[in-house]
């Protein structure tokens, strides 16, 4: 069967590929539904990466962020009409064996940060397609109830599961997030759900995106004259990212955690010095694995999870041609105010 | 109830390959009629499918139907030496299928493998109330009409014409009985369902096509195909 793939070719430019479905012995047909733009999309999107990492990446198919539906499962995991959340990522067993990869065996860690695991939409062709095949293990079955346009956020609320991992819950007393977007508003929807009684504090610097962190404490830096943290976290990401983790250090406790979330293309300049005189351990958290994803399918079924990603679904598309897909790019792109993306479907 | 009826019985002479009409000739390891054939099994609006194909292709056809698992095929059945009597035999095996005359019937080329879901989801749908439909896209160049092949006797205003492609999609009743009022009336060699049921006044409805919903029926077609294929086979893994 043929199926068209959206790939970018070059920055700005996006064009339509006609590929076969895979051989479907031991894998499943999924019909692609819903899907979401990631900043990373858009980096690739506009060419916001080193020329020589694009060079090596284009022609890539963007987007990691889907839900589809089973059309065919002739390994008998699924059932015909199967609502999955589709896992962008996948690692080849031989990689335990490589000792290289020794910390990567650790749960907290993951699969997902062998440095030749495979990324949807960054080291292969995302999701932005008709139909996708994957062995049933790529897959997670998540409630038929729920609206792809609230699943879709599943990739995201993934990330911030992984990071939740990494913190030991029993020494939290007091949680700072730094941010005040999409994946700020991410994480706090997971410590919200998975943490109710948490004393959490959302640090931000747009009074309008504060108000969506209904039930946190919210805080500006300048601003704050309160008690210091014991795990702060940072998803901030891009430019402000420096500034953010500086102002982490900062309001950090001597022995405090940092989990770092935002990308930043530029290095960036911290405080070591009060990281040395605090004792203070950073983790950088930006890889989910299959487990984050079954967790979160789970997380769906409640509805103050559903309420509060309901906030984030900015406009619906339909995708027709390639000119409905830079709209929705377009669309992301310019939002500058609202925390939430311009889903698109087929 | 929606049965599609695929049409694969053409000789394939103008493909200049006469031992294998182009339906059957293999891209990337699969017979071309099967890509086909495999986007009207995995929609869901389509219950069942009929094949009508070249004679001696028939059990080839049925092994291939098992092997890609194309639970939705119902029937096999054998063309005739024209497009009009391939349709009515495959209609005489649809008819044993249908349990309504207003079942809708989706007839389609095994030549365009590039159809979308979205075409066939549009016929089905508009058929649903009009009871007849063609598939088509609007013409982009301007068409010229000559009588003699040597000076033009019209041109035709272009804002006023389209090119048909398939699916052409019919209730059960309204293609039976245009078929078999033409058999009746001995009208010859209709090339175009639309236009049989037209000749018997009745309103075809249009539905938007797909310049990617070409038919394979020239070689430069299938360089074509095969040239956008080649182009999707590019996935990166670093």
């Amino acid at each position: 069967m043929f199926n068209n793939i959206f790939k970018v070719t070059s920055p700005g430019v996006i064009e339509k590929f006609i590929d076969t479905v895979e051989d479907m012995d031991n894998k499943v047909l999924v019909k692609v539904d819903t899907m979401a733009i990631c900043k990373a999309d858009i980096r690739y999107f506009l060419g916001n990466r080193d020329i020589n990492v694009l060079n090596h990446k284009y022609p890539l198919a963007p987007i990691h962020e889907a839900v589809g539906e089973v059309v065919k499962d002739p390994t008998g995991t699924y059932k015909k009409g199967d609502k999955v959340i589709l896992v962008p990522n996948s690692f080849d067993d031989k990689f335990y064996s490589d000792n290289s990869n020794r910390r990567c065996h650790r749960k907290d860690l993951g699969d997902n940060y062998y440095p030749k695991a495979v990324f949807r939409s960054s080291t292969a062709d995302g999701f932005l397609r008709n139909y996708y095949t994957c062995s049933p293990d790529l897959l997670v079955k998540y409630d038929e109830s729920i609206a792809p346009s609230i699943a879709v956020f599943s990739e995201l609320l993934s990330v911030a599961t992984a990071a939740l991992r990494r913190i030991d819950f029993n020494e939290v007393e007091k949680l700072a997030l730094f941010g005040d977007g999409i994946m700020a508003y991410i994480v706090y929807i997971m410590l919200r759900y998975d943490h109710p009684d948490l004393d959490l504090t959302v640090f931000g610097i747009d009074d309008h995106k504060l108000e969506a962190f209904k039930d946190a404490r919210t805080a500006k830096f300048e601003e704050y004259k309160g008690e210091k943290f014991d795990t702060l976290i940072e998803a901030v990401g891009g430019k402000f990212s420096a500034d953010a983790i500086n102002n982490m250090i900062d309001l950090s406790i001597p022995g405090a955690d940092l989990i770092l979330m935002g990308v930043n293309e530029e290095k960036s300049p911290i405080n070591t010095r009060l990281v040395l005189e605090k004792g203070l351990s950073l983790k950088g958290v930006t890889r989910s694995t299959k487990q984050d994803f079954e967790h979160v399918a789970k997380a769906l079924n409640d509805k103050g999870v559903q309420e509060a990603l309901s906030i984030m679904v900015l406009s619906q598309n339909k995708i027709n041609n390639v000119g409905d897909i830079y709209k929705c790019f377009e669309a992301d792109i310019n939002n500058k105010t609202e925390i939430g993306k311009n889903l698109m479907h087929w | 109830m929606n049965i599609a009826l695929i049409l694969a019985a053409g000789s394939g002479t103008r493909m200049g390959n006469a031992d294998k009409p182009k339906q059957f000739l293999p891209i990337y390891g699969k017979p071309l009629m099967i890509h086909t054939i495999e986007a009207f099994e995995i929609n869901d609006d389509v219950d069942k499918i009929v094949i009508v194909t070249n004679e001696q292709y028939i059990d080839q056809v049925k092994v291939w139907c098992k092997q890609y698992d194309l639970g939705k095929v119902r029937s096999v059945v054998a063309g005739g030496n024209s497009r009009q009597i391939s349709v009515y035999n495959g209609l005489k095996a649809v008819e044993e299928l249908v349990s309504s005359p207003d079942d809708i019937i989706v007839i389609h080329d095994a030549a365009r493998p590039l159809i979308s879901q979205k075409i066939i989801n549009d016929n089905i749908n508009v058929c649903k109330e009009f009871g007849a439909v063609d598939t088509v896209i609007k013409a982009s160049d301007t068409i010229i009409r000559s009588k003699d092949n040597e000076i033009i006797s019209d041109i035709p205003n272009r804002n006023e014409l389209y090119q048909g492609q398939t699916p052409q999609t019919f209730k059960f009743k309204i293609i039976k009985d245009a078929h078999e009022k033409a058999l009746k009336e001995a009208i010859p060699n209709v090339t175009d369902d639309a236009k049989l049921v037209l000749s018997f006044g009745i309103d075809v409805h249009l539905v938007e096509g797909s310049a990617q919903n070409f038919k394979i029926t020239t070689f430069d077609d299938l360089m074509m195909l095969k040239a956008l294929l080649k182009l999707g086979k590019t996935e990166v893994v670093l």
